[in-house]
């Protein structure tokens, strides 16, 4: 993993192979995608530290490249036999797909047939919770 | 749908997000979440044990409309945080992420508020 800055137009989905492949190396501590939708700052020193951890030294840009590459599995969307919301991880060369179940709370909404409400509205409903303690 | 007990509320748990859950847990965290789900499931979710989370936490996660509670209760080292939900024209929760509340200091895995960020902001 080179430590200048990303050359102009590098795929961002070969940053996110190579970043899948330490991971793979490193399966037994997987982080699997803590690293999608954090806040940039946040997300770049979490990237910093991992490839750290993999001996590699990468820069700010790159780290930035990951997290967006993280961020373009492709969404598809089965209708048949079976039904449901998925994300493509894995496309091999004879054009057979891994598929895992869309996670996103947006996927998840659309199989429970919720919208969303407000903390005001259930603690109207159901009365107060306690209030935040800073932790998260 | 409705309230089973006053005090209690209503849970909704997504099968594919609580596996991919479990799937990165220890034996214990397991253990907890599997038991949490089967009684909020069953009876409801004590309001009482209910924290809001942090709308935007120092962690960088932003979880407004977000309620959390820590597992065992009162004060275990696993959480389980749930957004605020509507359906049929009444307030629940819905499951959106359980896992450990804090990792050690030079761990990479998620928190569960990153979790839950993850999801609900991808």
């Amino acid at each position: 993993m080179p430590n200048a800055p990303l050359p102009a137009g590098l795929p961002i989905a070969a940053d996110y192979a190579r970043l899948t492949s330490i991971w793979a190396a490193k399966a037994s501590r997987c982080p699997f995608t803590p690293l999608i939708g954090l806040r940039q700052r946040n997300s770049t020193t979490k990237a910093r530290r991992l490839f750290s951890r993999a001996g590699k030294g990468p820069t700010t840009a790159l780290a930035s490249a990951i997290i967006l590459g993280m961020e373009l599995h492709a969404h598809v969307k089965l209708s048949g036999d079976r039904d449901g919301e998925y994300l493509i991880t894995e496309e091999r060369p004879d054009g057979s797909l891994t598929l895992v179940p869309d996670t996103s709370f947006e996927a998840i909404r659309k199989r429970l047939g919720t919208e969303p409400a407000t903390l005001a509205e259930f603690e109207a409903e159901h009365g107060p919770v306690q209030p935040p303690d800073g932790e998260g | 749908m409705s309230n089973k007990r006053a005090g209690l509320a209503t849970a909704l748990f997504d099968d594919a997000a609580f596996a991919e859950d479990l799937s990165r847990a220890s034996d214990t965290g397991r253990q907890v979440a599997l038991a949490t789900r089967n009684e909020y499931e069953q009876n409801g979710v004590p309001v009482d044990h209910l924290l809001a989370c942090d709308e935007e936490g120092t962690d960088g996660t932003q979880l407004a409309h977000c309620v959390k509670v820590y597992l065992p209760h009162p004060d275990g080292k696993f959480g389980m945080v749930f957004r605020i939900e509507r359906r049929e024209g009444r307030s629940l929760l819905a499951y959106a992420a359980s896992g450990v509340r804090h990792h050690p200091r030079d761990s990479h895995a998620p928190t569960v508020y990153e979790i839950a960020h993850r999801r609900l902001h991808i």
